[in-house]
């Protein structure tokens, strides 16, 4: 999705930073996190060592795509002027059912739409040829 | 319960609001001149250090032409108030140092300093792998926060308001606010949105300013100019596990905790406070210290805050200054001050009657909690 004419980029993810294999990930319709392999706690952002078991022995799996919506706010301040032309836009934290939570953007559902509780889904949004980020969609028919 | 062993002997404060021509180094000698001066001590017998915000020790010790035996240096993050006055304690409770001044500077309004986008660096590791969606600021963070609060208890963007205008009340008693105008409801409800539910209003105000306090041995404290204010109990809770996002109890876990192991050091409880002064970055946070400490049941600060508690003349009057958001944001700092100026009779058209005990809470991934009393015991 390429940005309107006249406004700068929205920001990046970092590839290359350590979380490059959940972002390769996304590019394969996947949500990658770290599982460790001694203790089986899922973590993101990623982390060499287990906060649960001090392990340092993991491998990327992917997860589940479907979570909930915990809580959202609505920016009406634009920190970045790549959001300009979407004032105002809502940040959404989701637990996906197998653990991890994220922040991200619900597509397709005004802000005043969103409620804590709501059903979502995993939708997977290239920015370009290498960056992909995820965002979410309610679940239809499911209830808040 | 034991005799207080610590005291807070001075405090300094600068000017609040826009001082281009001050730099934190400058702020921060100021405010400690204030406190020395306050305590009727000089540089010489301060024998630690603590500077906090100022950018650098060494040359801030420079400029004060001091060579303290202990120093040291903290993030300028307002959880870090508390976390400094608990270094000061232990220093001087083990007799490791004797007088110990606690000095913070803060040009960021002059500085242009911004807490949400590219400068962002609030929370756990800094939040730059949210941005892509757009998610940065610690006002955000709590909006995510209160609205959780809302769909959980009812809370209403009402009773926030009523938080807000009760400080910006207190704050037009006080000649040293920086926001005295009083506001209505109305005048909450149209501010301009934030990070909603966050309004304008629910904002603290990034201000350029410096706090210094000077601790010492109750001991000690007896042969300084004005009467000490003894901190009878105090206590940190940090909430580190899990904090990328925000605490599903709204840190009531942890703000129970300090109150409850600061309230037993001190034997003291909360029907023997006259005075609150709560962390005020954002709204929502007072509210959920009210919970955490008890003044209220969780869920319940709304309808709480809305009965008007926290006014001044009522059961707990809540940062008399005007706190972060209609003072002047000074992360912590200056609401300890005004604790010790509580406990002294020296708040003018402000003062509490008869205050004998303040309880300072502050909720953050750092919870803390301290109790300042008149009396020794």
């Amino acid at each position: 999705m390429s940005q309107p004419t006249g406004l700068p980029p929205k920001p990046r993810p970092r590839l290359d930073g350590p979380e490059r294999p959940f972002w390769l990930g996304l590019r394969e319709r996947e949500i990658r996190v770290q599982r460790c392999t001694a203790c089986g706690h899922r973590r993101f952002p990623a982390s060499r060592f287990c906060p649960e078991c001090h392990s340092d022995a993991f491998a990327w799996e992917a997860v589940g795509a479907t979570g909930t919506v915990e809580t959202f706010c609505v920016f009406h301040k634009a920190y970045f002027p790549g959001f300009l032309g979407e004032m105002p836009y809502a940040v959404v934290q989701v637990r996906l059912d197998d653990g991890p939570r994220f922040f991200s953007n619900l597509v397709g559902t005004r802000p005043a739409d969103i409620r804590p509780g709501q059903r979502v889904t995993a939708v997977f949004e290239d920015l370009d040829a290498e960056a992909t980020v995820l965002k979410f969609k309610l679940i239809e028919g499911d209830a808040a | 319960m034991a005799q207080a062993r610590a005291a807070v002997v001075g405090v300094g404060t600068t000017a609040y609001g826009r001082l281009p021509e001050y730099d934190a180094y400058d702020l921060g000698m100021w405010a400690l001149t204030e406190a020395l001066k306050d305590a009727g001590l000089g540089f010489a017998d301060l024998d630690g250090i603590i500077v906090n915000r100022i950018p650098d020790y060494q040359r801030f010790c420079e400029i004060a032409g001091i060579d303290p035996s202990f120093v040291t240096i903290t993030p300028g993050h307002g959880r870090f108030a508390a976390i400094c006055i608990e270094m000061a304690l232990q220093a001087v409770l083990s007799g490791r140092c004797r007088t110990v001044a606690l000095v913070y500077g803060n040009n960021g309004r002059s500085a242009g300093a911004a807490y949400g986008g590219e400068s962002d660096s609030y929370g756990s590791g800094g939040g730059a792998i949210w941005w892509p969606y757009g998610m940065t600021s610690p006002g955000a963070f709590h909006a995510m926060m209160m609205r959780s609060h809302m769909a959980q208890y009812g809370t209403k963007p009402e009773h926030l308001a009523e938080l807000a205008m009760t400080f910006r009340d207190h704050a037009g008693l006080n000649p040293q606010a920086v926001m005295r105008k009083p506001f209505t409801l109305d005048d909450y409800m149209n501010a301009r949105m934030i990070a909603e539910p966050l309004r304008l209003l629910d904002y603290c105000l990034i201000n350029d300013g410096g706090v210094a306090l000077i601790i010492t041995t109750a001991e000690h404290a007896r042969d300084c100019a004005r009467p000490p204010v003894h901190i009878r109990g105090a206590a940190l809770q940090t909430v580190f596990a899990n904090s990328m996002f925000p605490p599903e109890d709204y840190w009531h876990g942890a703000v129970a905790s300090v109150t409850g192991r600061s309230f037993r050091e001190a034997g003291l409880g909360r029907d023997d406070m006259q005075a609150l002064m709560i962390y005020d970055n954002f709204t929502p946070t007072v509210m959920f210290s009210l919970e955490g400490a008890g003044y209220c049941g969780r869920g319940e600060s709304g309808p709480f805050v809305a009965e008007g508690h926290l006014r001044l003349g009522r059961r707990y009057p809540t940062n008399t200054s005007g706190g972060h958001l209609s003072e002047s944001y000074m992360q912590g700092w200056a609401l300890n001050v005004e604790a010790v100026r509580q406990l002294r009779g020296d708040c003018g058209d402000r003062q509490v009657s008869d205050a004998a005990n303040v309880h300072y809470i502050a909720a953050a991934p750092v919870c803390s909690s301290i109790v300042y009393s008149r009396d020794p015991s």
